[in-house]
């Protein structure tokens, strides 16, 4: 059971990524490739945080996340100045920087060496310390997040989010300002990932920069096409499905030599399939 | 459409984790076969690294005539660099596989992920990894990869020796990396670290101009520990630019690699590395015939590691309690690697020695 | 400043190599305009499949390069044939472009890993006996020489030889004034009468075949490693947008900025660094002349 709650808690993290940027990408059609960025960003504060001055985690999480929100404001806006493909560079480009900071800073990530014993959270004197209630945590944060972006999708203000993925010059003839309403969206999102990156940092209990590289990125984008754009629903199932995968491959009885390969050949079939064959995803509503 | 799609998520869930609950969990009786479980990379940029120590661990099972009824190998995948992938491969072995003994996972930060799971007495872990202090927290966990301590140290005593006394740093930005650094730094008394510089692993390997600067501050030797592929990029351009300064270099590489990139001599180069030009002969014999290669240290780490783990676990009578205290017993096993075996503090100690590449072999020099 | 005339080698030479993957990833963007992420790949096929004619299956060496760079240009003929013309064909966005190259890309690398294993392997034999050339010789006033290997000065040759032909190409020939039809408007060259569809396919196999070369060029200078074609692939993307995309010329401007900046920032500042200022130099240019040095 073990196994299948730890890949269940992967699951919920993923989701909850996926969510945080179908919000930006899916709903307002920026196409950020950063996210693994702000993932980083809410890992390291709280796991520096819990370790350094052991802050509660909970009181961590939102102090990630509010840095975070700091942080990607900055850059939402020196992004903001850019369309289309250049956008995606932009932002990968601050992947890569970013990433390049984890490592290099040392004096304040220990770069390479990592943040070990991160600890796990507590409330109200109960530590989550079993993997089940680490699951049930995640679970409701999952949760929450999930409300919380519906909420705001079928808002008035998601309603504005889709107009500028259609037709932004439209929106300003009607006397919008889309920049306000992207940088708005890119902070949001950067700060639920910036959630996941809390709970991630505590359930692994050691946190080190190889998992904030730019394939993660690509991974949270390959998470929501495959899910389908614009549809929350389908974040989650993106999730589920790209990590349930390579596990389930491992009991496919590849040679072994070249199991871990086969996946990969596996996983980049999938991506062209589905690009050829299904771009709106599994539960596309939107056709890309 | 997308409810089919739901249900069918929501049924295969359902379904797998229905057959997973299916699946005996009992724990490991007299006639059960000890499960060993091999978290390694196998695929991309350090793959062919894991699959030589599998490879190597798979030829000392043949070797010793373990017939799959006794021992079962399970082997996955830890991927090069990110921690999640070594952390599920361990949850899968543990949890489904009931595995009694695990060698790998590759490298510190792996194995310093998975560590706080490791219970006090199963499974046992042989971490593929530089030791490191943190490790000793974990009773049950071994590590096999010579401590940085001891390559440095020993380094030292080599330059030394030569009356190398300013020394410039090339490493790369890992943990290794740094703590080779911070090691060095400490020696004051012995050499003067004039300068240092690295490099980060997994991007273009175009290190020209790190050489460049090593070789301007006019050193007496450069001093060179890298990972086998950086290694490689660094024997490959540093004679253009090497002004006539030695270079001394900490990294795996082979024979074959050797002459690809020297041919038969590589003056001014120096190997602080454990290469053993004669790793045991039937190993290496067994190794050609399976891959056509010659081995490299890493499939003799997994030769030597599977080698000892059978000798323990037939002294702990195959009860993985006592398994720990009969690894740091064993005495003249024969295992690839010459004279491998475990200390005390579960770390390994191995001699280090120094190399030169001539007439198309490594000799090994006096101190 | 004895480093200097060294330094100033070292950027050269790596403006070379990101001349070669430039200059074919400029062809493909100003033509069918998406990333093609999957050309990343292409540079590892060519270096394997020199690695394949000739140490594997010991053929003469020329002969071998020229096999490798016609096989790569034909597999990147034939990805184009079965993926990115359907796509086309679906007026797809470029996101569906991305992420179809993203999969492409990491089916061509797993697949080479599988069959030549991850190991580093370098194309040449006796590398290190290969001629050294002293420029900048010590008689000089700056005092100290700089090194350059033959290879290297093979890899400088190749990139302007092919920016010259390409060159040519592209303003003289029938093709090479099709294929900018096509990059113009492709709705237009259609009603024209161009068959659009050829002319995108002959794009990709060329463009592949420079991929090839610069794969086995780094080859023979360093070695070759199935996730080499990433990390490359983004380094020449960085020097066409900086030079100006879309433009043959700019691609190569681009390159060798890119290289300048890079060496004198390691030597700056630290090797560590090295990807930060590669981007960071990206994202001033996309912020101050986002259309690139030399406007198309």
């Amino acid at each position: 059971m073990e196994y299948l709650i730890h890949l269940a808690i992967l699951v919920g993290i993923y989701a909850i990524l996926g969510v945080s940027l179908n919000l930006v990408v899916g709903f307002t059609g920026l196409l950020s490739v950063t996210q693994a960025a702000f993932y980083g960003l809410g890992a390291y504060t709280t796991a520096l945080l819990l370790v350094n001055f052991g802050v509660n985690f909970f009181l961590a999480a939102i102090i990630g996340m509010i840095l975070t929100a700091m942080i990607s404001f900055l850059i939402g806006l020196v992004l903001s100045r850019f369309r289309g493909d250049y956008y995606a560079l932009g932002s990968f480009s601050f992947n890569i920087i970013i990433y390049s900071v984890f490592l290099n800073w040392q004096a304040v990530t220990r770069g390479p060496l990592g943040i070990p014993g991160v600890a796990r959270p507590s409330l109200f004197g109960l530590t989550f310390s079993s993997n089940f209630s680490f699951l049930l945590l995640t679970l409701s944060l999952l949760l929450l997040t999930f409300l919380f972006t519906r909420w705001l999708t079928v808002s008035s203000f998601g309603r504005v989010l889709k107009a500028i993925r259609e037709d932004e010059t439209a929106l300003q003839v009607f006397g919008y300002r889309p920049i306000h309403y992207k940088l708005v969206i890119f902070v949001i999102g950067a700060a639920l990932a910036a959630l996941a990156g809390a709970l991630f940092a505590s359930y692994i209990t050691f946190i080190d920069p190889s998992s904030f590289v730019l394939f993660e990125s690509i991974f949270i984008l390959a998470i929501i096409i495959l899910g389908g754009l614009a549809n929350l629903k389908g974040s989650v199932l993106g999730a589920l499905f790209l990590i349930l995968l390579p596990e389930a491959l491992r009991f496919v009885g590849f040679p072994s030599d070249v199991a871990a390969q086969m996946r990969q050949v596996v996983y980049g079939l999938i991506l062209v399939f589905l690009m050829l064959y299904r771009p709106q995803g599994l539960m596309g509503e939107y056709k890309l | 459409m997308k409810n089919l799609i739901w249900i069918i998520v929501i049924l295969v869930i359902i379904g797998g984790g229905w057959w997973f609950n299916q699946q005996p969990e009992t724990s490991p009786a007299a006639d059960e076969p000890i499960k060993i479980g091999l978290i390694m990379p196998l695929s991309g940029e350090l793959g062919v690294f894991g699959t030589n120590v599998k490879k190597g661990v798979e030829i000392a099972l043949e070797q010793k005539n373990v017939s799959t009824s006794s021992i079962r190998l399970i082997s996955e995948d830890s991927g090069a660099f990110t921690t999640n992938a070594a952390f599920t491969a361990f949850k899968k072995v543990v949890d489904v596989d009931d595995v009694d003994v695990i060698i790998g996972p590759f490298g510190p930060a792996q194995t310093l992920t998975i560590a706080p799971n490791i219970g006090t007495t199963s499974p046992v872990v042989i971490s593929v990894s530089n030791c490191d202090e943190r490790f000793k927290e974990y009773p049950t966990l071994f590590c096999i990869y010579p401590g940085i301590t001891d390559q440095v140290l020993g380094a030292v005593d080599f330059m030394t020796a030569r009356d190398w006394r300013k020394v410039y740093l090339l490493t790369e930005n890992t943990e290794f990396g740094i703590l080779v650094e911070n090691l060095l730094k400490q020696q004051t008394n012995r050499v003067n670290l004039v300068g240092s510089d690295k490099v980060v692993p997994n991007q273009t390997k175009d290190f020209r101009t790190l050489i460049t600067k090593a070789v301007a501050a006019s050193p007496d030797v450069v001093y060179a520990m890298f990972a086998p592929n950086e290694g490689f990029v660094i024997l490959r351009q540093f004679p253009p630019l090497a002004k006539g300064i030695p270079l001394y270099i900490g990294t795996d590489i082979n024979k074959n690699q050797l002459l690809d990139i020297f041919g038969q001599n590589a003056p001014g180069v120096y190997f602080a590395t454990r290469i053993d030009e004669q790793y045991e002969e039937d190993f290496t014999r067994r190794f050609k015939e399976v891959t056509g290669n010659e081995p490299d240290y890493f499939a003799a780490l997994g030769h030597s590691t599977m080698v000892i783990l059978l000798d323990g676990l037939e002294r702990a009578n195959n009860d993985i309690q006592k398994l720990p205290e009969a690894l740091t017993n064993i005495v003249d096993p024969i295992t690839a690697v010459r004279d491998f075996k475990f200390t005390d503090d579960r770390t390994v100690s191995v001699p280090l020695d120094s190399y030169e590449f001539k007439s198309g072999r490594f000799v090994r020099l006096g101190e | 400043m004895t480093i200097l005339p060294q330094l100033i080698v070292n950027s050269i030479i790596a403006g070379a190599i990101y001349t070669l993957v430039a200059i074919g990833f400029n062809l493909i963007y100003g033509t069918v305009k998406f990333f093609d992420l999957g050309y990343g790949a292409l540079t590892a096929v060519g270096g394997y499949a020199a690695f394949l004619f000739h140490k594997k299956l010991g053929l003469d060496l020329a002969l071998s390069i020229i096999l490798a760079v016609f096989l790569t240009g034909a597999i990147g003929w034939l990805v184009n044939q079965l993926v990115y013309k359907k796509l086309r064909a679906r007026r797809a966005s470029n996101m569906v472009f991305l992420v179809a190259s993203l999969g492409v890309f990491t089916l061509l690398q797993a697949l080479l890993a599988i069959f030549f294993s991850s190991q580093f392997q370098t194309l040449s034999t006796n590398a290190a006996g290969g001629r050294v050339f002293e420029i900048f010789g010590p008689t000089t006033w700056l005092g100290a020489g700089a090194v350059i290997t033959q290879v290297q000065l093979i890899i400088l040759l190749s990139g302007l030889a092919i920016m010259g032909a390409l060159a040519l190409l592209l303003k003289r020939t029938l093709f090479g004034k099709a294929i900018k039809a096509v990059a113009d408007d492709e709705e237009v060259a259609k009603v024209v009468g161009i068959d659009t569809a050829k002319i995108i396919g002959g794009v990709f196999f060329i463009g592949a075949m420079i991929a090839g070369l610069a794969g086995i060029l780094v080859g023979f200078d360093t070695g070759i490693e199935p996730t080499m074609g990433l990390s490359l692939l983004l380094k020449g993307v960085i020097a066409s947008i900086i030079g100006g995309i879309g433009n043959v010329y700019g691609g190569v401007l681009g390159a060798f900025l890119l290289g300048f900046v890079e060496n004198f920032g390691i030597w700056q500042i630290s090797g560590e660094w090295k990807d930060a200022i590669a981007f960071g130099l990206l994202i001033i240019f996309l912020l101050f002349r986002p259309q690139g040095i030399i406007r198309k």
